[in-house]
């Protein structure tokens, strides 16, 4: 509580000289702590090895024969141009084969961190090790309408008020494109250009964008430029990442996706790969051999990367993902889609890679007990085993296929349960309060009203904001409301009053100017009518 | 589970049995998804002087409705279906060329493919593979498929149904594209157009003007059935 | 399945086994395959490192032999000061470190947990994960009106009954009190006992707070199973509670119940919950050291009264909510501190018995959902080896919900699944698989192995919804909960095991106040 002191006080009525403190200084306190909440950002994981080092090797060992002896089918052009005088062949079944020792040589020499930069430099952060940070991830098709509470396709301005509701949540660290603007799905480029602006427009986190349009890329540079205010001056702090899925499983390269791949690692912007073959159906029914085969898939992108330019920035992204075998579904909540995503995260690690992993990809259509406990054991699992970029797909429900901003609030929550939990406990002499526990049996029994207790009781535990903790007589005399019902008036009340002015006036109507925004300047503000 | 089928394979010899008991141990084989079994026991009825018709009707299609019945209760589960649908191929394998020659109608013949721009087939596959099991001859396209090579395969197998599969909103529209190239050149009315793909729904499939939306495989096995049945009632 | 073989209905021939009415049975002996089984190998999350441990261990010494435990009863004293414990003039008993360390090493690092049909008997030891319900909550969430009332007897045998289908919870700890005995505790104790006699053959407990009401029970299991000193030859049942009072105090009652219990050579089962930041410090690492403390003096008496004793090592670090002082069983911090309990016990051998799953959500919504998870995936990770995951418990630990039971048990399947982890062989890295695939049919939906593997490699959820959102629309949006509230209905309507043969019961309620009504335990009583 000592370094308050130059902490500008609430205004009081009256000015007169004092201690500084009272009520007015306790209220900024709180203000103040509840900020320092997001130094939960980039806790180390990495506590959970579902993995034992030599099934690490042999894993490693089979996805290095994968990649020798079946290779990747359908390289592009680009591709061979770069990686054929580097020693990979293409054979005569036209796939493209990449000897062991060079993709040993690669995982030796890429970069193992690299800052991930924000429009907001207080939210830039390092991804390195085994330290986490989350963010929201893409694309879902539909939303759960806020007044209807029925799907229907999402729209650009769903993005911007998904954005304004991240740039508000403290355990969301980064903003990943979470759906498409369906009415432009026709015109790719507009589509694109506007997510990026409605990102840009909403938050001032690290951002991500999905594109399947290597020229799109370009473009976007481009506008990222007119924000930033100078030609050049993105490349200079990227903090905007490029994602998508190059590989086709099983052990195929996507035309489209491998071409914005390549032209991202030409132009040293940060790119995201999701390599996901979905176990039973374009990976093997074994999760061992699921891992295998993603692994590899994933490698390969971080060879085509490396040999395009030797710092590329690739976020390593072993997505396995898994099939429920009686209908052949995607099922993203199961208890093998924590296992096998711990798991990659773990094989990411052990080769200190710059990771990405997905989660809380619940398969129940709504914000339920069932999304509950779906999105938390899959994201504590991918989070104790340490993947520094955790798609987590907050309010994400449906098998991918639909968003929720009650959702997001209340996986806000969660997640901060789970960085908490990430971040462990310190132990030494001061925490293990020998003199505490001596003070308290002989002196008033309980801790309570201990100093130590004052001392911690806002850096060692974390306060949900919406989760229910009040008496249960309380919760019945206010109604019996549920966590969803708490979140559909925070959800209101947070986009209803945040409408950052993140693009300056003369910017936006530069970028205007150069770009077609369809999004409404009058609905970047209160009385939209939306909210 | 297959195992302990093999442990007692021995002990049937199914030239032994009378035709009944043929046929319903014909039902469990495909039901347990026994290729071998399938292909021996459809001879074997062929030898007996059964038409080819009968034998698909009575043996193979009528032992197909419980393998329906059992996957939307969750007693089978997909890849057990699709072991029964190589099952029915293996018997089909043998009367294709025999229906034809008496010039029975086949079950049904079916073009798919997923749209252009699109990679995402594990629907697509299903579905194929699911209208196998009953009985129809697919001819898979691939993904990425172009209007051409829809309107190329068209022309060249005659199918009495046009599957599209599209996952993605921004490919989902190329359907549609399809469909005025086919009405363009007068197809239309040929074919059976059935989409689907997991963001489609029932506006969509007015919207785009196809026949029939089907959210699953083995609902379109159900629809296939019934359509391509009632076309044919229409024609006759 | 070879045994009944398959008739051919038209003709009396042998067919071949199979086709759907063979499958349709496999599929019902098996409903989730062979996916998880109960007491898989855990601990592959360790959230404290050696270091942490020995630190914790040495200030966990130095409290016992600095502060050591207030108020010891007559019985303690009597087995422990021979054995070189220190009564203070402030009535504390301090326990010599190398006395603790030696008991750390014969106190019993593996037994049977009995149950009532040896089938569900299993042995605890290594980091082996089971999941058990427990209590004692004291209202429920009434099935027909949806409001918290309090727990009655015929509730706790219906929670019985509904245990005993639940397959991923694999003992059943008395969930709620039967508050409409709470009056006479003698009835309450025997009743609870025979209302979960009745309705499960798992492995069960009973919170028990009065020693005088042991022997009666074990009298009335005598009588159960038909010969007097049978039960304690395989007891299937334990009786337990929380001996301690922290900060470091013994409680009387229940630390009775432990002295005897240990007596009878029974197996311990305690659980030691302090509170951080309210009967026990802040600091996380300090609770730790408390409550291993506490828990250490509970396995030390067990010990003191039988070398080699049983204890379920029950250390249960709780959370305060600082805002407002009360429990918080959901939150990170807990999960934090449960999973290091976990680790920590598991590291001397204990058989570790740590909580989860205490939302503090009063209602299964996501909130209980995701703090349920978050818990128990921790705990399980961890290695606890009887892990109180508290299915359908919501209000922390106030109120109990069937819905939630039923929901909780997939969740349990899930986690378990994660438990089990991957196992890496030549044949299930799939080289040949990958080759196979690639250049034959490109996907593997039909490959021998998926076929193989999909009912063994994979956990099916009993009402977890995997439909696609076009479906779940088109039947009614329903949520998991309503899902729930449907099968609730189907498990306990039709199903009422005849555990306690007739001639038997008539016996047991010829000699004990039974209170469950015998039309109460059969179709037709008006509640299902
Ligand atoms: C697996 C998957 C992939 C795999 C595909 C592998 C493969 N070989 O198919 C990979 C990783 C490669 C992938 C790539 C991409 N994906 Co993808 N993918 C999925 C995912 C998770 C599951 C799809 C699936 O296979 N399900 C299982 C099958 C069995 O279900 P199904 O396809 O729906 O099929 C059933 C029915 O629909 C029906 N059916 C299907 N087709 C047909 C056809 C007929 C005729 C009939 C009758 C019935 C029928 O029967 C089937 C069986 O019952 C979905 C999310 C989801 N829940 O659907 C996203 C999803 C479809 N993908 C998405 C995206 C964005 C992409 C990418 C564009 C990402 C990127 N930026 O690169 C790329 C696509 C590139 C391209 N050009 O196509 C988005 C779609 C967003 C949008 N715009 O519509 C989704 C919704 C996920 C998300 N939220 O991000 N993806």
């Amino acid at each position: 509580m000592k370094d308050q002191q130059d902490i500008p006080v609430a205004s009081s009525h009256r000015q007169r000289p004092s201690r500084s403190g009272g009520r007015a200084g306790r209220i900024t306190a709180r203000a103040i702590d509840r900020q320092q909440k997001t130094g939960y950002a980039g806790v180390t994981g990495g506590t959970y090895q579902p993995l034992s080092e030599q099934d690490i090797h042999r894993i490693h060992a089979t996805a290095l024969d994968v990649l020798e002896k079946i290779g990747i089918g359908d390289p592009t052009p680009e591709i061979l141009e770069y990686a054929l005088p580097k020693g990979c062949l293409l054979s005569d079944d036209g796939r493209l084969r990449f000897p062991r020792a060079l993709v040993e040589d690669v995982l030796a020499r890429v970069p193992k961190k690299f800052d991930c930069y924000a429009p907001d430099p207080k939210h830039d952060h390092q991804l390195e090790g085994s330290r986490i940070y989350t963010g929201t991830s893409g694309e879902s098709v539909s939303i759960l309408d806020y007044e209807t509470q029925q799907y229907r396709p999402s729209t650009l301005t769903d993005i911007y008020d998904a954005a304004r509701l991240t740039d508000q949540l403290e355990h969301i660290h980064a903003f990943y494109q979470p759906f498409i603007a369906t009415e432009y799905s026709q015109a790719l480029y507009v589509h694109d250009i506007n997510v990026a602006y409605a990102a840009l427009s909403g938050t001032s986190k690290s951002i991500s964008i999905s594109t399947i349009h290597a020229e799109h890329v370009d473009a976007l540079v481009g506008l990222f430029d007119l924000y930033v205010g100078c030609e050049g001056g993105f490349i200079k702090r990227p903090f905007c990442t490029i994602g998508g899925c190059p590989i086709i499983s099983p052990l195929r390269f996507g035309k489209e996706n491998t071409e914005v791949m390549v032209r991202c690692a030409e132009l040293g912007i940060k790119y995201g790969n999701a390599c996901a073959p979905q176990s039973g159906a374009t990976s093997p029914a074994a999760l061992a051999g699921t891992l295998v085969q993603c692994f590899a898939e994933s490698l390969a992108c971080l060879v085509v990367m490396h040999l395009i330019r030797s710092d590329a920035k690739l976020i390593f992204g072993m997505w396995p993902f898994i099939s429920d075998l009686r209908t052949g579904g995607f099922s993203g909540g199961s208890g093998e889609a924590a296992l096998v995503a711990a798991a990659a995260v773990q094989m990411g690690n052990y080769y200190d890679l710059v990771q990405s992993i997905p989660s809380g990809m619940t398969d129940s259509k709504t914000m339920d007990a069932q999304a509950g406990y779906e999105k938390a054991l899959t994201t504590t699992a991918v989070a104790l085993a340490g993947g520094n970029h955790l798609c987590a797909y907050p309010g994400t429900v449906g098998s991918l296929m639909g968003l929720s901003f009650e959702g997001m609030l209340i996986d806000n929550d969660m997640l901060g349960n789970i960085l908490r939990l990430v971040r462990g406990i310190e132990v030494n002499d001061e925490t293990l309060s020998f003199d505490v526990i001596q003070d308290t049996v002989f002196g008033t029994g309980h801790y309570l009203n201990h100093q130590q207790t004052l001392q911690l009781m806002q850096s060692e535990y974390l306060y949900p904001r919406l989760a229910d903790r009040r008496a249960s007589g309380e919760w019945e005399d206010s109604g019996s409301p549920d966590i969803y019902q708490a979140a559909r008036e925070k959800v209101k009340q947070l986009l209803a009053s945040h409408y950052p002015g993140y693009i300056k006036p003369d910017v936006d109507a530069r970028i205007r100017e150069k770009f077609p925004i369809k999004l409404d300047p009058l609905d970047k503000k209160p009385g939209n009518g939306r909210w | 589970m297959t195992q302990e089928v093999n442990e007692t394979e021995e002990d049937i010899i199914l030239a032994e049995l009378a035709d009944d008991e043929l046929v319903e141990q014909m039902h469990d084989d495909l039901y347990d998804g026994l290729a071998d079994e399938i292909a021996e026991g459809t001879q074997i009825l062929l030898d007996r002087d059964w038409g080819p018709d009968k034998v698909l009707e009575k043996a193979l299609v009528s032992g197909m409705n419980i393998v329906g019945v059992d996957f939307r209760d969750g007693i089978l589960f997909i890849p057990e279906v699709l072991q029964t649908a190589n099952a029915m191929k293996a018997g089909m394998a043998i009367l294709s060329p025999l229906l034809a020659e008496i010039g029975a109608e086949p079950v049904g013949k079916m073009v798919i493919g997923t749209v252009k721009g699109d990679i995402h087939d594990i629907g697509k596959n299903l579905a194929g593979m699911m209208m196998e099991g009953a009985g129809f001859e697919v001819i898979d396209l691939g993904v990425n498929t172009l209007v051409e090579d829809y309107i190329t395969a068209l022309n060249e197998h005659k199918p009495d149904i046009l599957g599209m599969s599209a996952l993605l909103t921004t490919t989902m529209p190329y359907m549609k594209v399809v469909i005025d190239e086919l009405k363009s050149q007068g197809m239309r009315d040929d074919l059976i157009v059935m989409v689907g793909g997991a963001p489609l729904n029932e506006e969509f499939r007015k919207a785009i003007g196809a026949d029939t939306y089907c959210r699953d495989a083995a609902t379109a096995v159900e629809v296939a059935k019934k359509m391509v049945g009632e076309r044919r009632a229409i024609a006759t | 399945m070879s045994e009944s073989p398959n008739f051919s209905p038209t003709a009396g021939t042998y067919r071949r086994e199979g086709g759907s009415a063979a499958r349709r049975a496999r599929r019902k002996l098996s409903c989730t395959g062979n996916a998880v089984q109960p007491g898989m190998h855990s601990g592959s999350y360790k959230p404290l490192s050696e270091r942490d441990i020995q630190r914790i261990h040495d200030t966990a010494l130095d409290i016992l032999t600095k502060i050591g435990i207030g108020d010891p009863l007559p019985e303690i004293l009597h087995y422990a000061l021979p054995k070189g414990c220190i009564l203070g003039e402030d009535n504390r008993l301090r326990f010599p470190r190398s006395l603790i360390e030696d008991l750390i090493a014969i106190s019993a690092k593996q037994y049977m947990l009995y149950a009532p049909d040896p089938r569900n008997d299993f042995e605890v030891g290594g980091e082996r994960v089971y999941f058990t319900s427990a209590g004692e909550a004291v209202s429920i969430l009434d099935y027909d009106t949806q409001k918290f009332r309090p727990t009655k007897l015929v509730d706790l045998y219906d929670a019985a009954r509904l245990a005993d289908q639940l397959e991923h919870i694999h003992s059943f700890g008395q969930p709620f009190i039967a508050a409409d005995y709470s009056h006479d505790l003698y009835i309450h104790d025997i009743n609870i006992a025979y209302a979960e006699l009745a309705g499960t053959s798992k492995s069960f407990a009973l919170g028990i707070a009065m020693v005088a009401h042991i022997e009666p029970i074990i009298a009335l299991f005598d009588t159960y199973l038909g010969e007097e000193g049978a039960f304690l030859k395989r007891p299937f049942c334990t009786f337990g509670g929380c001996p301690i009072v922290s900060p470091l105090r013994f409680g009387k009652e229940n630390a009775e119940v432990l002295v005897k219990v240990a007596e009878l050579g029974l197996v311990g089962d305690i659980a030691v919950a302090p509170q951080a930041g309210a009967t026990a410090p802040a600091a996380l690492a300090g609770t730790l050291a408390q409550s291993f403390a506490e828990t250490l003096a509970c396995m030390a008496v067990v010990n003191l009264v039988k070398p080699g004793s049983a204890i379920n090592f029950g250390m249960w670090p709780f959370i305060s909510d600082l805002r407002t002082g009360a429990f918080t069983g959901g939150s990170g911090e807990e999960a934090l501190i449960m999973a290091a309990a976990a680790q920590l016990c598991n590291h001397y051998g204990f058989i570790t018995s740590v909580a989860s799953g205490m939302t503090d959500a009063k209602t299964m919504d996501a909130q209980a959902g995701y703090e349920k998870a978050i818990t128990t995936t921790a705990a399980a990770l961890a290695g606890g080896n009887l892990i109180s995951t508290y299915p359908g418990i919501v209000g922390s630990l106030l109120g109990q919900s069937f819905e939630g039971m039923v929901i909780d048990n997939d969740m349990l399947g899930n986690i378990q699944r994660l438990v089990r982890g991957i196992e890496v062989t030549d044949e299930t890295l799939s080289f040949s698989v990958i080759e196979d695939t690639v250049f034959g049919s490109g996907h593997y939906l039909n490959h021998p192995q998926t076929l193989k593997l999909m009912q063994s490699e994979y956990v099916y959820p009993d009402i977890g919804d995997r439909r696609t959102t076009g479906d779940w629309q088109d039947n009614g949006q329903e949520t998991i909960y309503q899902l729930a509230h449907d099968k609730v209905k189907s498990l306990l309507s039709g199903y009422y095991p005849e555990y306690i043969k007739p001639d038997t019961d008539s016996r047991i309620r010829e000699h004990f106040p039974i209170k469950l009504e015998l039309e109460d335990m059969q179709v037709g009583n008006g509640r299902w």
